[in-house]
């Protein structure tokens, strides 16, 4: 398995874990908790995902270091155009819906973390659609 | 990436070149050895210039090694 499908794993992965947590405990709560504790939160999942991917990644190249230090080649590129051209208008349409929330009634907290999902989700369908980029170019 | 229409004999020039690894002729043409096998499976088009360059390691013409299935 390339280098860099590894790591889209590892991305995949964490994303989902860390940040299906995180928006799990919200929809959960519902808002039971002061507005730090859920900005707490955040944060703590933002240095989780952090961390958990740069040790994620430090052990896949340890492991694999003649991959690892391989430079993108012309297949990397086009799988990561690909990629970013299938989750861009996800994001899109996922931060239009979100704008179009205003009229929902939605605070302003409630789209900032809207817009997050949004940029989460989209990074979820980046990174799958990498990883179903090179099982299918290999 | 679908597979692709484009045949090749890149395999067969590896052997012919004294059972060259896909891991050399990346090297060479400057790509993974996960890209030579992907392009030698059929599952990757390489760009026209990788294309060029995989011949010219051979020192084969384009055709010799890429065939168009139509």
């Amino acid at each position: 398995m390339p280098f860099r499908e590894k790591t889209a794993w590892i991305s995949v992965i964490s994303t989902i874990v860390i940040w299906g947590g995180f928006f799990g405990f919200m929809a959960l709560t519902r808002g039971r908790y002061p507005g730090p504790t859920y900005m707490v939160g955040f944060f703590a999942a933002i240095v989780l995902q952090a961390i958990l991917v740069t040790v994620a990644a430090i052990v896949t190249a340890i492991l694999a270091p003649k991959d690892a230090s391989a430079s993108r080649d012309e297949r990397d590129h086009t799988i990561s155009r690909r990629a970013y051209a299938i989750a861009y208008p996800v994001l899109l349409t996922l931060v239009l819906c979100v704008a179009g929330g205003v009229h929902l009634g939605i605070g302003a907290v409630g789209m900032a973390y809207g817009i997050m999902g949004a940029i989460v989700i989209a990074e979820i369908v980046h990174y799958a659609a990498q990883i179903v980029g090179y099982r299918m170019a290999s | 990436m679908a597979k692709s229409s484009i045949s090749n004999q890149i395999r067969t020039l590896r052997f012919m070149s004294g059972e060259m690894t896909q891991a050399e002729l990346g090297e060479r043409i400057g790509v993974t050895r996960q890209t030579i096998a992907a392009i030698e499976a059929g599952k990757y088009s390489p760009t026209l210039e990788a294309a060029f360059r995989i011949a010219q390691v051979f020192g084969k013409p384009l055709d010799a090694v890429f065939q168009w299935e139509g």
